[in-house]
């Protein structure tokens, strides 16, 4: 009876990981074939930057115009974070909030930012960097909610896109 | 005739109203402003009004509006409540400011520990309650006179304020000489506005919207 009972609890707990493992797989999906960002449209998501204890929230307006992509993140008051320009393969910020302003912040968020506009679309990837889905929806023209992880730096950047 | 006489007459009209808009007061009109504005602000005890942001943004030429309500009472507490398109609660009671975002995170911040939001508070506090108006040491002021509407200008004068902002504007109301608009001009060339609407004064306001925990 006590081993019928052990065997019994080995095989749910193998059936919950199996399942963990699997949701997990489902729900990080990092080589999507369609655009993360509405190529058409101004898109505006809720961001939200970690690195450790420290958080930064705020609101992301982004844009593709002539080739390439350009956005603003500024806190719920309005006052800007940092603005970016993504021409193909690159991205630099600009006009970044004076506490933001160090060199060693601009490289990582600029190199973090090049690989959410241009590698993920491309079917690239980067050591480690990974983007996951909250609900990736492959038809759609672009994706409501994802996190963009880069490990090396632990920095993660969650995107939730705002209904008008 | 007719229709171009009318036209003139509402463009006229147009130009009287922007020329009225922005004409420099004298050194007895400020005087007179700054006496009208602290005498409305000493009388007001709450204010809960409907606020309307909108922040122009330079570098893709598009506005985001947002909503929301505000709550004000006169021992230095504040409760900014944005509601769309996203929720955001700003709360500050003396030196204590709290955010919860929506996904209901609180973070609770020491005023004294954290420069951004001490500016943060310092002018939405100065905008409501115009104390601004008295702290010469952190803005040059210039005030203009009209009829309907005063114009307030500040002008940065300290590091940190300077850096983010080249100038706050603020519209008054000579019915009940308190702010109606806040403009702030950021030095990237970055506009936010803001508009309060239907203002209640001195009502009761429940504690808990000013409770930090």
């Amino acid at each position: 009876m006590g081993k019928l009972r052990i065997k019994n609890l080995l095989s749910i707990s193998l059936c919950l990981l199996l399942f963990v493992s699997c949701a997990s797989h489902k729900s990080a999906v990092t080589l999507p074939t369609q655009k993360l960002f509405d190529t058409t449209n101004v898109s505006r998501y809720r961001v939200l930057i970690k690195n450790g204890q420290a958080e930064i929230s705020g609101i992301m307006l982004i844009k593709y115009i002539d080739n390439e992509w350009r956005g603003s993140i500024v806190n719920e008051f309005g006052v800007k974070a940092f603005d970016f320009i993504a021409p193909p393969g690159k991205c630099k910020l600009q006009s970044v909030m004076p506490f933001l302003d160090k060199w060693y912040i601009r490289k990582t968020v600029e190199g973090d930012f090049a690989f959410l506009l241009w590698d993920v679309p491309a079917g690239k990837t980067a050591k480690g960097k990974t983007i996951t889905f909250s609900s990736y929806n492959q038809d759609a023209p672009f994706q409501k909610g994802f996190v963009l992880k880069n490990e090396k730096r632990k920095i993660e950047y969650s995107f939730n896109y705002i209904e008008e | 005739m007719k229709k171009i006489l009318f036209l003139t007459l509402i463009l006229l009209g147009g130009l009287n109203l922007n020329a009225q808009k922005r004409v420099m007061a004298t050194p007895t009109q400020s005087q007179m402003m700054l006496e009208k504005i602290t005498e409305a602000s000493a009388k007001m005890q709450s204010l809960v009004c409907d606020f309307e942001q909108v922040k122009v943004m330079s570098i893709l030429n598009e506005k985001m509006t947002s909503n929301g309500k505000m709550y004000y009472r006169n021992d230095n507490s504040l409760c900014w409540e944005y509601i769309s398109p996203y929720t955001y609660t700003f709360v500050l009671n003396n030196n204590k400011i709290m955010v919860q975002a929506e996904n209901g995170k609180k973070n609770v911040i020491d005023i004294k520990s954290n420069r951004f939001f001490q500016e943060i508070a310092k002018i939405m506090m100065n905008s409501i309650n115009g104390n601004g108006l008295k702290d010469i040491k952190s803005f040059k002021i210039n005030y203009y006179w009209g009829d309907v509407r005063w114009e307030i200008h500040l002008i940065p004068l300290q590091k940190e304020m300077k850096k983010m902002f080249s100038n706050i504007r603020m519209t008054l109301n000579t019915k009940d000489y308190t702010v109606d608009k806040v403009e702030m001009d950021e030095q990237n060339g970055d506009t936010t506005t803001i508009l309060l609407k239907n203002k209640k004064f001195n009502g009761k306001i429940e504690n808990k919207k000013f409770i930090i925990d």
